[in-house]
């Protein structure tokens, strides 16, 4: 899966001034398909995603200062947050949830 | 560590309290952070309500204005979110946006969000830029 090229010009992280920015990670999996199966499964293959372009990129969950979740349903955001939950120690990264209709399916996670 | 507003008249009046972008330097490097911006002319008013590419290009082009305040361009972008209020009018906006991040090529979001600021916004696009002293 390293040498797919990415669809569009993004990059999944990028690192400058010692800073270290993903691209927002959808649950695509190695295969460049989306995972079928429970909203847990699905939230651990996009932690799994952001996890391998950290790691890329030297640093890891521990690192992490600020986050963003966007959901599609409201009503899954509770079962989502126990799962991200699981990837972080406190204190947890400054964290913005936002509602939207639809998410970007290839999101970044081509690397 | 400076922090310092990006204001300036040539961009749409604001709507509240905010700035139009916000330059931060610590030691060597600066990070410069935008507002979200839309296609809305000085006055108020909405751009190309019909057409979601040239709206983007009208952002694009604000969006440098914002970051050549601040001694950066788009090519300093390390970090951008796109917000689109109908997912079927990426395939035009992106075109416009590869132009635009051709060197960058930053890392990205994408969302379609029911509504923006204000009807007749097809997209909305933030974003955030590095660059070394």
């Amino acid at each position: 899966m390293d040498n797919k090229k990415p669809v569009l010009p993004f990059s999944p992280s990028v690192t400058k001034g010692g800073f270290v920015f993903t691209s927002g990670q959808v649950y695509l999996t190695s295969e460049g398909k989306l995972l079928e199966g429970t909203i847990q499964e699905k939230t651990h293959q996009v932690m799994g995603n952001l996890k391998k372009n950290l790691e890329k990129a030297g640093v890891s969950f521990k690192d992490v200062v600020k986050t963003t979740i966007y959901v599609t349903d409201m009503s899954l955001y509770g079962e989502i947050n126990e799962v991200y939950a699981t990837y972080f120690d406190e204190p947890y990264p400054a964290q913005r949830n936002g509602l939207c209709k639809r998410i970007a399916p290839w999101g970044g996670a081509r690397n | 560590m400076n922090k310092t507003k990006i204001n300036s008249t040539e961009f749409a009046e604001r709507m509240g309290a905010y700035s139009h972008g916000y330059k931060v330097e610590i030691s060597d490097t600066v990070l410069i952070f935008t507002t979200g911006q839309i296609a809305m002319d000085k006055t108020g008013n909405v751009v190309h309500p019909d057409n979601p590419a040239k709206q983007a290009k009208f952002i694009f082009e604000n969006l440098q204005k914002i970051l050549s305040e601040a001694g950066a361009s788009l090519d300093d972008v390390v970090k951008t979110t796109v917000f689109v209020t109908n997912m079927d009018d990426f395939a035009e906006i992106s075109k416009v946006r590869n132009q635009y991040f051709k060197n960058s090529e930053p890392v990205s979001t994408l969302v379609e969000v029911e509504r923006l600021v204000k009807d007749d916004c097809r997209v909305e696009i933030e974003v955030i830029a590095v660059k070394q002293k």
